[in-house]
C-alpha cells in the first residue's frame, strides 16, 4: 500500500466515523422526550409565524370600529377583536414574527459576539481580564433595567431592541464560551497544533471553536427564550416595539387598558408567550442533556 | 469574618467603577445632544446653549465623568430637570413600595417553594415529583408581568376578591397594605420559587443520601422528625443562599410588576422617566439598583 492509499483510506474512515457520530447525536436527540416536546412547540410557533402572511394576507393593522372588542368566536373573530376592532388572532400571528424574530436575532447575535469575546479572552490572558471585568459590570446591572435604559437612550424600534438585548445577554455567552474554551485550550492536540506552527486564529477558530459549540448553543436557546420575555416586558411597558406594529408585548399593553372587558386580549397572547418560552426552555434542557451531559 | 467582609468589599471597587462607567457612557455616548433632548423639540437654540452650559455638557467627557462620580460618592446624584427635586429625595420617595413588595414576595416564594421542594425530594421519581418539577418549569417560563395580568383577570375581574391595582402604605394599616400587595407579590415571587424548588429538591436529595440519615432511619426516627430536624437543617445552607440571592433578582423584577399593578415605585418612575426622556433619573435608578445588587451578590 502506498502512502497515498493509506491517506485515502484514513480519510474514508474519518468520514464514516463523523457520520456515525452525527447519526448517534441525532438519534439521541430524537429519543430525548424533553428535547422533542420542546422542539415541536418551538417549530410549530415558528411555522405559524412564517405562515401568517399566507393565512391572513390583509395584515394585522386592519381596524373595524363597529366590531371593537368582539368576543371570541363571534363574527368570524376566532380569538376575538381588540379595542380597535383588529383580529387578535391575526395580530398574534404577525406578533409572533416580531417577537420570535427579535428572540432569534438576539440569540444568534449573542452567540456570535459571546463566542468571539470568550475565545479571545481565553486565548490571550491580557485581554481576559479586561473582557471579563466588562462582562462582570454589564451583568451586575439587572438585564431588564439595562435594556430599558438602552432603549430609552437609543430610541425604540426593532433594531435598537435587538441591539440592547444582545448587549445584555452577551456576557452570559462569553462566560460560558470562555470557561469551556479554557478546558479545550489545555488539551494536547492544541499544543500539537501550536508546535506545528499553526497561527493563533487558525487554532482559535478551527480547533477550539467547534469544540465549545455545544454549551454555547444550549446557552443561546435559553437566551432566545429570555429575549422573548424581555421584549414582551419592554413592549408591555410601552418602551419596546412601537405601536401599531403587533408584538406579543404590545397586544398585552393594549389589553391591560381593557382588562375589565376583554379577557381574550390578555389570555391568548399570554398563552402564546408562556408556551413559546416554555418550549424553548425545555428544548434547551433537552439539548443540554444530549450535547453536554456533564454540566447537569 | 471581618477580614472576609473587607476583602469582598475591596474586590467590589473595580466592578463598581466599571458599572459607573457603563452607566455614564449610556447617557453620554449615545448620539444626539443631551441638552436638546432634555428640552424637547420646541426648544430654542439659545435655551439649549444655556442648559448645556449649566449642566456642564460642554466640558470634555472625562471631566464630566469625574464630576458626576465625585457627586455620586458624596451622595449627590444630581437633580431631575422635570420633577425639579433632588435625585436622592425622588429615589427615597419611590423606594418604599418596591422594598415592601420584594420582601413580601420573597417570604411568599420561600413559604411556597421549600415545602414543595421537600415533597419532591421525598417522592423522587414518582408523580408528586413530576408535578412539582413541571410547576417549577412553568414558574421559570412565565414572565412575572404576564402572571400579574392573569391574576388580575382571575382575582380582581372574575372573582372580585382583591383590588386590581394600587398601593396602600403601611401607615394606613397592615391589613389593607397586604391586601393590595398580595397579587403583585405572588406574581413577582412565583418565578423565583421555581428556582428555589429546584435548589431545595437537589439539596435535600443530597442530604438524604448521606450516612447519618440512614443511621437515623435505622434508629427509628419518625419520618417527620427525620425530614424537618435531621435533613432540612443541613440542606438549608444552599437553600438560604438562593433565597438571599433572590432578593436582588426580585428587587430588579419589581420594576416591571409595579407597572402592571400601578404601584408608585421605582419601576413606574423608570417608565415615566423614559417617556419624559428624563435621562438623569434613569441613570440614577440604574446606578442605585446595580450598586445594591453588586454589594449583595
Amino acid at each position: 500500500m502506498t502512502n497515498e492509499q493509506i491517506r485515502q483510506e484514513r480519510e474514508v474512515i474519518k468520514r464514516r466515523l463523523q457520520k456515525e457520530h452525527r447519526q448517534l447525536t441525532v438519534r439521541k436527540f430524537l429519543r430525548n422526550k424533553l428535547a422533542m416536546i420542546g422542539s415541536i412547540i418551538t417549530l410549530s410557533m415558528i411555522t405559524l409565524a412564517l405562515l401568517a402572511p399566507v393565512l391572513f394576507p390583509e395584515g394585522p393593522l386592519v381596524t373595524s370600529v363597529f366590531e371593537r372588542l368582539t368576543r371570541p368566536g363571534v363574527n368570524g373573530y376566532l380569538l376575538g377583536a381588540d379595542n380597535l376592532g383588529r383580529s387578535v388572532l391575526v395580530r398574534l400571528l404577525y406578533g409572533a414574527r416580531i417577537s420570535l424574530g427579535i428572540g432569534a436575532g438576539v440569540g444568534l447575535l449573542s452567540m456570535l459576539f459571546g463566542m468571539v469575546l470568550g475565545l479571545y479572552a481565553c486565548y490571550y490572558p491580557k485581554l481576559d481580564n479586561v473582557i471579563m471585568r466588562v462582562c462582570d459590570a454589564l451583568s451586575a446591572i439587572p438585564s431588564t433595567l439595562l435594556a430599558i435604559a438602552m432603549v430609552a437612550m437609543l430610541g425604540g424600534g426593532i433594531g435598537n431592541l435587538i441591539l440592547s438585548l444582545t448587549v445584555v445577554s452577551v456576557p452570559r455567552v462569553a462566560r460560558v464560551a470562555r470557561s469551556s474554551a479554557l478546558v479545550v485550550k489545555e488539551q494536547t492536540y492544541i499544543e500539537a497544533m501550536r508546535s506545528l506552527g499553526a497561527s493563533d486564529s487558525r487554532i482559535i477558530w478551527l480547533h477550539i471553536a467547534p469544540n465549545i459549540l455545544s454549551p454555547v448553543v444550549v446557552q443561546a436557546s435559553y437566551i432566545f427564550a429570555n429575549a422573548i420575555i424581555t421584549e414582551a416586558a419592554l413592549s408591555f411597558l410601552g418602551v419596546g416595539v412601537p405601536q401599531p406594529e403587533p408584538s406579543w408585548g404590545n397586544i398585552l399593553y393594549d389589553g391591560k387598558a381593557v382588562i375589565h372587558k376583554a379577557w381574550w386580549m390578555i389570555v391568548y397572547p399570554g398563552i402564546a408567550t408562556a408556551l413559546t418560552v416554555l418550549g424553548l426552555n425545555i428544548f434547551g434542557d433537552g439539548l443540554r442533556d444530549v450535547l453536554d451531559p456533564h454540566t447537569n | 469574618m471581618k477580614k472576609y467582609i473587607i476583602k469582598r468589599l475591596l474586590t467590589l471597587i473595580p466592578v463598581l467603577i466599571l458599572v459607573s462607567l457603563v452607566i455614564f457612557m449610556l447617557v453620554h455616548l449615545t448620539p444626539g445632544d443631551p441638552a436638546a433632548m432634555l428640552l424637547g423639540d420646541q426648544a430654542k437654540d439659545a435655551e439649549i446653549a444655556a442648559l448645556r452650559e449649566k449642566m456642564g455638557f460642554n466640558d470634555p467627557l472625562p471631566v464630566q465623568y469625574f464630576r458626576w462620580l465625585g457627586g455620586v460618592l458624596r451622595g449627590d446624584l444630581g437633580e431631575s430637570v422635570f420633577i425639579n427635586d433632588s435625585m436622592s429625595h425622588i429615589l427615597l420617595e419611590h423606594m418604599g413600595p418596591p422594598l415592601a413588595l420584594t420582601c413580601f414576595a420573597l417570604v411568599l416564594a420561600a413559604l411556597f417553594a421549600v415545602p414543595l421542594g421537600i415533597l419532591a425530594a421525598k417522592s423522587r421519581g414518582r408523580l408528586p415529583d413530576s408535578i412539582v418539577s413541571v410547576t417549577s418549569m412553568v414558574g421559570i417560563s412565565m414572565p412575572s408581568f404576564l402572571l400579574g395580568l392573569l391574576l388580575i383577570l382571575l382575582f380582581a375581574v372574575k372573582l372580585k376578591w382583591l383590588p386590581a391595582s394600587g398601593y396602600v402604605p403601611i401607615s394606613q394599616g397592615w391589613g389593607k397594605h397586604l391586601k393590595y400587595l398580595t397579587m403583585p407579590a405572588i406574581a413577582l415571587g412565583f418565578i423565583e420559587s421555581g428556582l428555589m424548588i429546584r435548589m431545595t429538591r437537589s439539596a435535600m436529595l443530597e442530604v438524604l443520601d448521606s450516612d447519618y440519615i440512614r443511621a437515623a432511619r435505622a434508629k427509628g426516627v419518625s419520618l417527620f422528625t427525620l425530614f424537618t430536624k435531621h435533613a432540612l437543617r443541613n440542606a438549608l445552607i444552599p437553600i438560604v443562599t438562593v433565597i438571599g440571592q433572590s432578593f436582588m433578582v426580585l428587587l430588579a423584577g419589581a420594576t416591571v410588576v409595579e407597572t402592571v399593578f400601578n404601584i408608585p415605585g421605582l419601576g413606574q418612575l423608570t417608565v415615566n422617566s423614559v417617556l419624559r426622556r428624563d435621562y438623569e433619573v434613569i441613570q440614577a435608578i440604574v446606578l442605585l439598583i446595580s450598586v445594591t445588587m453588586c454589594s449583595s451578590a
